[in-house]
């Protein structure tokens, strides 16, 4: 029995950390219908900006970043960058706006660039390496370029070549970008941009932080809490009541506050909340931005409490959530919340009492039965038709 | 005479094994529009398959091939009955689902099998060691013919183009276009995207088989998502619904990988970044719906001038 | 006279290749009700989209109060007091009803008018006072056109562009929403009215636009487009 109930404790620690990143799915899918499958690498950099900060708080200033300023900047980081995915790679599908075919081109012309580069390191021709004009070379030796003989074309010409594939995809994207139509989410062009964003922020965070696991300092102290043979860890408590003071606080956002009734409006109905007047946009961006605060509190939460995180954490708590999401019925914010619980105590008790090798298995098996069965979710959605 | 080295000739074979993964996925992705994230779990099954047969029961390859490839496809017939029910990002996350579960089963198979068969006292019959779990399925017999890969590859592609342009094929395509129109129109939509979806689910069997007989030493972790993804991303880059683009698609993707060796580390980041780019500015993929055939036939004609159409008005390839 | 409160010229607007308004042209004068009659498919809704700025023309003019508002934003258009109350009520069917005036009121601040606005309205339909906290899903069609209509006064419009209230009415009710359609306007705000019930629509106009496959075809007084023979064969059914 206790064995049962330490099983259940454990669970709903991490059935609310599924549960916070699971809002943050419904949330988006419910105004856009569309699974941002970007969503557990928004957790994962939500994670590692407070992670930094605190590193740089310490070596910097030696300053002993406390648990709430790392979490609000990892809050901070998550929204921006939640914020900044949907602007450039989601906002061109859904409308023609005024896109950064700047940024496109930049991005792109790095991309074929390096394409470029690779190609003819076959020939035995490098590029210079452009950044070296800029920054001293000791600083970008990582990239092999400098190792390797054969010709070398000067860092200028590299340069050049760089600007001219940067403009030559920038004409390009804002031609296409001009004629596209309108294009319905849910459509594959946009799960597939949803996985493509997903990808590139897992292979930059692994550039940017490297692959190995890193310690997460100690922000809350564990402290045990004995009851006989079972242990409540502070920081499960922790855990459950910072999911519990996110979701009062999701709760008043959405129902008192004018942003809150727009964003309900806009998933009900697009149009006729732009003819109220809501600016859909700035809306939509909200949504990103409150939903990826959610995520990275479950991340910061979820790095005190397991210690390690690294660029791929976010890969497997995100499609469970996202099971945990469509398990409450998607685009129902309580539904995510018990989906992620149901999630989390289900796959404590898989550990504890069939295999821990099998953990991932039943999540994905829950998630096929579930929409086997009941497409909608255990409590409904309001699915938008849509969008 | 060009000095071919067993590097090329390793990449000539995953070439031909890319070439089979990607229009079979396209069948399924392309021409009926049924999002799968699944097809490295199916390949995992043939692989799998295959190679106990060959190792641990001295099959011949051939037919160890066909057996891989036969319970793909049988998965799939099963499978695509009640998963193929779902639309659009629930297939795409449930297919994904099964491909883990494809996965964890067989890192876990000799443990459950060893397990069930201990409770029904059958322990002494069931070989201990099947799959081998976690740790991977070493020494394969070594099959490392191009021959085989290449004749697949052409089987592959010849079965695929025939259904394609068969009457069930326009079947096939006018789910992928509407699925709803197909419906109303009286297409057993359910019957077709199965049938297409298990096919489908075939061919990666048999690209299963030839890669593991290749490589001679197999585990669950190389089918995971990532390879599913690898494989979308050649049908996407050669157009959705273009056979020929799919192999275009494999061409380059095998290729660019071995061009951009050195910058190794940063593939990673510039491969979604194409992705992102090439759904925001040519979601169509290279060909679009169209062969290369038809493309060829056009551009010919016009280079031949008379006779060919106008250049801003170019004919509607057929389909 | 001065210049009219909305003026559209020359107006074109396509859905991909599909050339939905040919070239309309509609002046409506303030304190007027104006309707727009024409059969399924001829354009109507388009050029109420067009005025509110959800779909974008391809050429021409609007102007309201002297000023171009073709191309702009939805947002900016409502601030002007232009608003739109879409064909097939359009309700927010999870929030209440209250939920869904307020809604209507979304870019107001001024919340001592705003609450005289509400009370305005409740007087208008006395039936969504009593059912301010029910979702407005579970409103009755009738209901729901009320609500719709409502929460467009909610915006305090100066011209209100109306597109089909009476659809799918029982005729009872029909001809309630067109009683209050008339006190609305006598309350000083502008109305142009969108009806597939070419009838009703021009006994409660003072105006009327006859459009056909993207053109208008006829306008005048709304007596005198109603006695015209054409109409009468084609919408009247006389
Ligand atoms: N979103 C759309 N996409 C393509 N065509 C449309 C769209 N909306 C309307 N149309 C077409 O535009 C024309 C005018 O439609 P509409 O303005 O809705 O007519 P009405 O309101 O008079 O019934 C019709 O031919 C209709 O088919
Ligand atoms: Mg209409």
């Amino acid at each position: 029995m206790s064995e049962f109930i330490q099983q259940l404790i454990n669970g709903i620690a991490l059935g609310s950390i599924y549960g916070l990143i699971a809002v943050g799915y419904t949330i988006v899918y419910g105004i856009l219908g569309l699974i941002n499958f970007a969503h557990g690498e928004i957790y994962m950099m939500g994670t590692f900006s407070a992670f930094l900060a605190v590193q740089f708080a310490k070596s910097k200033f030696g300053w002993e970043m406390g648990f709430f300023p790392a979490l609000l900047i990892g809050m901070l980081g998550a929204a921006v960058l939640g914020v900044a995915i949907e602007r450039i790679a989601y906002r061109p599908l859904r409308a023609k706006s005024a896109v950064p075919a700047v940024m496109l081109g930049l991005i792109g012309g790095g991309a074929a660039f390096m394409l470029l580069g690779g190609i003819m390191g076959h020939a035995g021709v490098h590029f210079g390496n452009p950044l070296a004009l800029f920054v001293s070379t000791s600083v970008s030796s990582s990239s092999a370029v400098e190792k390797v003989e054969g010709a070398q074309i000067p860092a200028l010409v590299s340069l050049a070549v760089w600007a001219m594939l940067a403009f030559g995809v920038y004409r390009l994207s804002k031609e296409k970008l001009a004629q596209r139509k309108k294009l319905k989410a849910g459509t594959l062009t946009a799960l597939l941009t949803a996985l493509g964003v997903s990808l590139l922020l897992q292979n930059l965070g692994i550039q940017m932080f490297g692959a190995t696991p890193k310690s997460f300092p100690p922000l809350v102290e564990f402290y045990p809490y004995e009851f006989g043979s079972i242990i409540l860890a502070n920081q499960d408590m922790l855990i459950f009541g910072a999911m519990v003071v996110s979701m009062v606080v999701l709760q008043l956002i959405i129902y008192k506050t004018k942003i809150g009734k727009a964003m309900r409006a806009v998933a009900v109905d697009q149009d006729a909340a732009r003819l109220m007047g809501v600016r859909l946009d700035f809306t939509i961006s909200c949504a990103f931005a409150i939903g990826s605060s959610l995520a990275a509190i479950a991340g910061v939460l979820y790095a005190i409490r397991y210690t390690k995180i690294d660029p791929l954490m976010g890969a497997l708590p995100g499609a469970k959530a996202f099971v945990a999401a469509v398990l409450g019925g998607i685009g129902n914010i309580p539904g995510a919340v018990v989906g992620g619980l149901i999630m989390g105590v289900t796959e404590a008790l898989v550990v504890g009492y069939v295999s821990s090798t099998l953990r991932d298995a039943f999540a994905f098996g829950i998630l096929i039965l579930i929409l086997l069965v009941k497409p909608t979710g255990l409590m409904g959605s309001n699915q938008p038709e849509k969008v | 005479m060009i000095e071919i080295s067993s590097y090329h000739i390793q990449v000539l074979a995953f070439m031909g094994i890319n070439i089979i993964l990607a229009v079979s996925l396209n069948l399924i992705n392309g021409f009926t529009g049924q999002f799968s994230l699944g097809h490295a779990g199916f390949m995992a099954i043939g692989a799998y398959t295959a190679a106990i047969l060959t190792k641990a029961c001295g099959w011949p390859f051939l037919l160890a091939t066909l057996a891989g490839a036969l319970l793909a496809f049988a998965f799939g017939l099963l499978l695509g009955i009640p998963i193929l029910r779902l639309k659009g990002d629930y297939l795409a996350i449930a297919t994904f689902g099964l491909s883990e579960i494809v996965r964890v089963a067989i890192v876990n198979f000799d443990d459950v099998t060893m397990k069930a068969a201990t409770l029904v006292g059958l322990q002494d019959l069931v070989p201990k060691e099947i799959t081998r779990g976690a740790l991977g399925y070493p020494a394969i017999p070594e099959v490392k013919s191009l021959v085989w890969i290449y004749g697949w590859a052409f089987v592959t592609c010849l079965i695929l183009r025939n259904i394609v342009r068969s009457s069930e094929g326009r079947a096939i395509s006018s789910i992928g276009e509407d699925e709803l129109a197909a419906e109303s129109l009286g297409i057993n939509t359910a019957r077709y995207k199965t049938l297409s979806f298990a096919i489908g689910a075939f061919f990666a069997g048999v690209a299963g088989a030839l890669f593991a007989h290749w490589v001679t030493y197999i585990k669950a972790d190389l089918f995971k998502i990532d390879k599913s993804i690898e494989i979308l991303l050649m049908v996407v880059l050669g157009g959705m619904g273009s056979l020929s683009g799919s192999v275009l698609g494999a061409v380059v993707l095998t290729l660019l990988p071995e061009y951009l060796r050195v910058f190794a580390q940063w593939r990673m980041v510039i491969y979604p970044i194409l992705l992102i780019l090439l759904m925001l500015t040519r979601p169509e993929g290279l060909l679009g719906r169209r062969e290369l055939s038809t493309i060829l036939g056009v551009l010919y004609t016009r280079a031949m001038g008379r006779g060919g159409p106008a250049p801003g008005n170019p004919p509607v390839a057929a389909e | 006279m001065s210049e009219p409160l909305l003026e559209i010229r020359d107006l074109d607007v396509f859905y991909g290749a599909v050339h939905a308004l040919k070239g309309i042209e509609i002046a409506i004068d303030t304190g007027e009700i104006v309707t727009l009659v024409g059969a399924n498919g001829a354009g109507k809704s388009t050029t109420l989209r067009a005025i509110s700025g959800l779909v974008s023309p391809k050429r021409g003019s609007i102007r309201f109060e002297g000023e171009s508002i073709l191309g702009r934003d939805p947002v900016d258009i409502v601030s002007r007091g232009l608003i739109h109350c879409p064909e097939g009520r359009r309700v927010f069917a999870p929030m209440s009803v209250l939920e869904n005036l307020e809604m209507g009121a979304f870019l107001r601040k001024d919340k001592e008018v705003i609450a005289r606005d509400l009370e305005r309205v409740y007087g208008l339909f006395p039936r969504l006072r009593d059912r301010m906290a029910q979702a407005a899903g579970t409103l009755s069609g009738g209901e729901q056109q009320m609500l719709a209509i409502g929460r467009s006064m909610m915006a305090s419009p100066r011209l209100l562009l109306l597109d089909e209230p009476s659809l799918g009415l029982a005729p009872l009710l029909v001809e309630e929403i067109f009683r209050i359609i008339k006190r609305i306007n006598e309350e000083g705000v502008t109305v142009l009215l969108v009806e597939q019930n070419a009838h009703m629509a021009l006994k409660c106009a003072h105006r009327g636009y006859v459009l056909e496959t993207g053109k208008v075809i006829l306008h005048g007084a709304a007596a005198d487009v109603e006695k015209n023979p054409m109409v009468r064969e084609a919408y009247l059914g006389a």
